[in-house]
């Protein structure tokens, strides 16, 4: 499992992430991220609903009513223009994190110059 | 027999649950759902049945608490900082709004109370107010300066018998000596006070508060240069540093650098800088600064500044950081022994140097010849004081008036428990009202503040201005205040209220003792204490004042006309003038002299005859012509006045006061023996005369002689002619005197009348009556404001009692009487306690500093009694008197 302040991290650009492949739906991404992650990211309907909503009023998502095959409405989600900006913006910042902490883990386990 | 599984009922189940949660609201309730079947379908997709689809789902739902808390964030950036909407922020209690709502509401319906609350408390917190920003400034004196705590000012000890503590002078000589040879002290500035005649392009001005000084003065004193430097001001001999206000005063305009400045026609001085003018709370205001060493070597200001046994005037010592002043006394004194010998320390010696910190001074010093006169500590604790009791007062009415009227409300408290409120709650919600209160009345006494500041200065004598009231910590003060006033004034009715039974007060029985409101009674005869101390301190002290401005002072004050003589032409020409207007019909006599009551500014050591030298003790001394007991009416009690029929009084005899005649020992006896102020020239003493204040009454009398003074010996050093004048056209008289004046001296005609100098010795103490007066006013007037709602409730709830003694036959003044009986009660009670403690305050905190004083008699505590009780009988007579008239129908038609 990973850390709770990871998971904190982590869901927005995730989120972001997900819904740039296209529309997409609550239930929908959390089984994606639990399949992504092989199990080790679970994420529960009440962390993520709240987080979808909030998303949404700033601006980030655009959502609407579809009807599923089983005549039910479910709310599909998507990604704004600034959603997608936004996107880019945290890819490249979780890139940047990720590079760097590669590189100082190389760093200290080559030997010292 | 099972019940066939629902999905459908139960998921309805689980959304109605789900609604109910705090923080989900029904939009949620139907997205969350839709999750809910989600999952469901996906776990029956799996090939689990509906039944353990459902639970197993839900379950992971509800695995998850904090669900609602969760929603309450996911709108906290948009709206009220994580709260929903119509929830006050987690400080406040959540049913903040209907509270405010509530008391808005009581604000509204009971007019009259809420009027008594705010205006009491706003007066009273006007009152405090006033107070706070006085004794702000009172204790910021001197704070200004930089190096302020280590300012030090040398001050001599046990200088003169008696009642004096020391003298705030010390020889000019001592400041090098102990600069020279104490590591401790940086440096030194010493203060010559000088009231020059100064001519600048050919006009003349009369200048006063002009200090020459040291070039340390602004290493030690902190002062904002708007022209030139604090090294290079003083650094040279004649330069001058003006204030703004001299500058433009001389000049017309600040930019004066360079410019020359002539004193009294002698020497010239070159601006070297122009300061700002100096505070308000500072203990000497001067107007300029010129460098000490300009007259230094002249012949009359020589033996100033080298002779250890001449007091040139103020000095002030910087001493080095972490320098410790007993030590620095210590040193001073072995410097003191080695330079001027034992003349200072040895018992009946000049004194002992000490050193006063600069930041004490204002407040704490009273020493003879204090540069300017001082505040009072007392005064600081006194006004204190009544700020705090004044405030009380304030809060007594407004728990008075919220317990008068909490059977009002004991119905809603009720209902607020029955709802499920908590004592707590109720307390915050009633400590809250009353802060509320407290905070509109603030709005209004800083109101009152900014429109009274103005008239309490001229009071006072202060420049505070408005800006105070935001600056230094004011605002935190008032906010304090406010606090502080809003729990002391709400904690007994909320204590008091919250503790209502619900099922008593629903019922409508409430306790006896509410409506009895003994407790009631208890403040409001400490209300009426506290303002009968305060009007009977007030009276004493204005009697005592007026008591020393009329009291005999043992000569004729009456239409003694003193001209000031400033210099050596002033003084040739007050000769001449004296004896132009002896043939004036209205003037009776003159009298050139060095000295008069109220301005005597020499004291000499007095040597006896008889005695060996070393055994001295100070007197006042004036010198005087021939003229000096017929012009101020002074009464021979023994031996004669000066006379110039005697030929051997020409080359100087003495007139001696009684305590004079009774210091050396001779009492009566005194005639004919000689004294002096060295035994090589010993004069005759030629009478006695009956003792007069030359001082302020608070001061016992001092021994005092007079010498007949030859001509050669008056010229250099007469100060003062003062004219006896016959009455009649007293401002004619003046023209004349003027007109003749402008004749002799090109100095400004500068007079006084003798009784105008000694009303000016009690400014002071006149000052502090009438403060303590305008704020006994506030103190009464707040008090009032609580017995006049407590009579208007009152009367208010006897309406059918009285309706009922009215149909039975009362009369209306038997009932007036009757129901004044209770207020006047309690005013009376208020007096027995007060009228003791007033006395004891006054004579033994205040009196005890006057050496002459007026005891406080039985009709001054009759008429305070009488005035307390009027001022109450006609602060509930209105409510009384519409209670007594009212008509009978009216109040008992129901049943």
């Amino acid at each position: 499992m990973a850390s709770k302040a990871l998971v904190a991290a982590s869901t927005k650009p995730l989120v972001l992430a997900i819904l740039r492949n296209g529309e997409s739906y609550g239930y929908e991404i959390i089984q994606s991220v639990r399949r992504l992650s092989g199990g080790r990211l679970d994420w529960s309907e009440p962390m993520l609903y709240p987080l979808l909503k909030r998303m949404e009023r700033d601006g980030l998502l655009a959502s609407r009513w579809r009807m599923t095959e089983s005549n039910r409405f479910r709310r599909y989600f998507r990604l704004t223009e600034k959603g997608l900006r936004e996107q880019e913006h945290e890819t490249a910042e979780w890139s940047m994190v990720s590079d760097i902490l590669a590189k100082v883990i190389e760093g200290t386990l080559a030997p010292a110059s | 027999m099972t019940d066939p599984f629902d999905l459908e009922r139960e998921i309805a189940r689980w959304s109605r649950s789900l609604r109910r949660q705090p923080g989900i609201e029904d939009g949620d309730a139907a997205d969350l759902e839709g999750y809910l079947r989600d999952k469901i379908e996906d776990l029956a997709g799996q090939g689990l049945g509906p039944k353990e689809a459902f639970e197993r789902a839900a379950r992971e739902f509800t695995a998850s608490d904090a669900l609602g808390e969760d929603y309450d964030r996911s709108r906290a950036a948009a709206r009220l900082g994580g709260r929903l909407p119509g929830r006050p922020p987690g400080f406040l209690p959540a049913l903040v709004w209907n509270y405010a709502k509530i008391a808005l509401r009581k604000l509204r319906r009971q007019k009259i109370y809420s009027f008594i609350n705010i205006a009491g408390l706003a007066v009273g917190l006007a009152a405090c107010l006033l107070i706070l920003l006085w004794v702000k400034d009172e204790l910021s004196y001197d704070a200004y300066h930089e190096k302020a705590d280590r300012i030090y000012r040398v001050a001599l000890s046990g200088v003169r018998e008696g009642a004096s503590e020391g003298l705030a002078l010390a020889p000019f000589a001592s400041a090098p000596a102990f600069a020279a040879e104490i590591p401790e002290i940086e440096t030194f500035a010493r203060l010559l006070y000088a009231d020059p005649l100064a001519v600048v392009e050919g006009r003349k001005i009369d200048l006063a508060d002009i200090y020459f000084t040291d070039p340390g003065f602004f290493s030690i004193f902190t002062h904002r240069f708007l022209a030139g430097g604090p090294s290079t001001a003083l650094s040279l001999p004649g330069s001058l540093v003006l204030t703004e206000e001299t500058a433009r005063t001389l000049f017309g305009r600040t930019d004066v650098l360079g410019r020359t400045v002539n004193f009294d026609n002698e020497y010239d001085l070159k601006v070297t800088a122009v300061i700002q003018d100096v505070p308000g709370n500072s203990h000497f205001r001067f107007k300029g600064l010129a460098s000490l060493a300009t007259i230094a070597t002249r012949p009359e200001i020589r033996p100033y500044v080298e002779d250890w046994l001449r007091l040139g005037g103020w000095v002030y010592l910087l001493l080095r950081d972490g320098a410790a002043r007993g030590a620095v006394e210590a040193k001073m004194a072995a410097v003191t022994l080695e330079r001027a010998g034992d003349e200072f320390s040895r018992p009946g010696g000049v004194g002992n140097f000490r050193l006063q910190p600069l930041a004490s001074i204002h407040l704490r010093s009273h020493l003879e010849a204090e540069i300017e006169p001082n505040g009072d500590i007392r005064y600081v604790y006194a006004f204190s004081l009544i700020a705090a009791f004044i405030l009380v007062l304030a809060c007594v009415n407004f728990m008075n008036l919220s317990t008068a009227r909490s059977a009002g409300r004991g119905r809603e408290v009720g209902l607020r428990k029955v709802m499920g409120a908590r004592r707590g709650n109720l307390i915050i919600q009633f400590l809250g009202e009353s802060v509320l209160l407290t905070a509109a009345a603030a709005v209004f006494a800083v109101l009152l503040v900014v429109l009274a500041l103005p008239a309490f200065n001229r009071l006072a004598g202060k420049g505070i201005g408005p800006s105070s009231l935001l600056s230094g910590g004011t605002p935190l003060l008032l906010a304090g205040l406010i606090l502080l006033t809003g729990v002391l004034g709400g904690c007994y009715p909320a204590l008091f209220m919250s503790a209502f039974r619900p099922a008593a007060v629903l019922k409508g029985m409430l306790g006896r003792g509410l409506k009895r409101g003994s407790f009631r009674s208890v403040l409001v005869v400490f209300q009426f204490t506290v303002s009968i101390v305060l009007m009977a301190g007030t009276w004493i002290i204005l009697a005592q004042t007026r008591y020393m401005k009329t009291r005999e002072l043992g000569f004729d004050k009456d239409k003694v006309l003193v001209v000031q003589v400033r210099d050596e032409a002033a003084r040739r020409g007050a000769a001449a003038l004296a004896s132009d207007l002896k043939a004036s019909p209205n003037v009776r006599d003159t009298s050139l002299t060095a000295g008069v009551p109220g301005h005597i500014m020499t004291v000499i050591y007095i040597n006896q005859e008889g005695r060996p030298e070393r055994d001295t003790f100070p007197a006042q001394h004036i010198w005087s012509d021939y003229d000096f007991v017929r012009t101020y009416g002074i009464t021979i009690v023994r031996g004669r006045d000066f006379s110039r029929s005697m030929a051997s009084d020409a080359a100087g005899v003495y007139l001696i006061n009684e305590t004079a005649a009774r210091r050396m020992g001779w009492g009566d006896d005194a005639v004919g023996r000689k004294i002096g102020n060295n035994l090589n020239s010993l004069r005759e003493i030629v009478g006695i005369m009956k003792d007069f204040h030359t001082e302020s009454l608070k001061d016992p009398i001092a021994p005092l002689v007079v010498r007949l003074a030859t001509p050669e010996e008056l010229m250099p050093r007469a100060e003062f002619l003062s004219l006896k004048l016959r009455g009649g056209d007293i401002p004619a008289t003046i023209a004349l005197v003027k007109s003749k004046w402008a004749e002799r001296s090109e100095r400004g005609f500068e007079f006084f009348f003798a009784d105008q100098t000694f009303d000016a010795l009690y400014r002071s103490e006149e000052r502090f009556g009438r403060i303590i007066a305008a704020f006994s006013a506030m103190a009464i007037f707040v008090a009032c404001l609580g017995l006049f709602g407590l009579a208007s409730y009152a009367a208010e709830q006897r309406t059918k009692e009285i309706g009922i003694r009215k149909v039975l036959g009362a009369s209306e003044t038997g009932l007036i009487v009757h129901l004044s009986k209770d207020f006047l009660r309690w005013v009376l009670l208020a007096n027995v306690i007060a009228l003791p403690a007033a006395y004891l305050i006054t004579t033994r905190l205040w009196l005890v500093k006057f050496a002459t004083r007026s005891t406080p008699g039985l009709p001054v505590f009759a008429a305070v009694a009488g005035l307390s009780l009027l001022v109450a009988l006609l602060t509930v007579s209105g409510q009384t008197v519409r209670a007594a008239l009212a008509n009978p129908a009216d109040s008992v038609r129901y049943e």
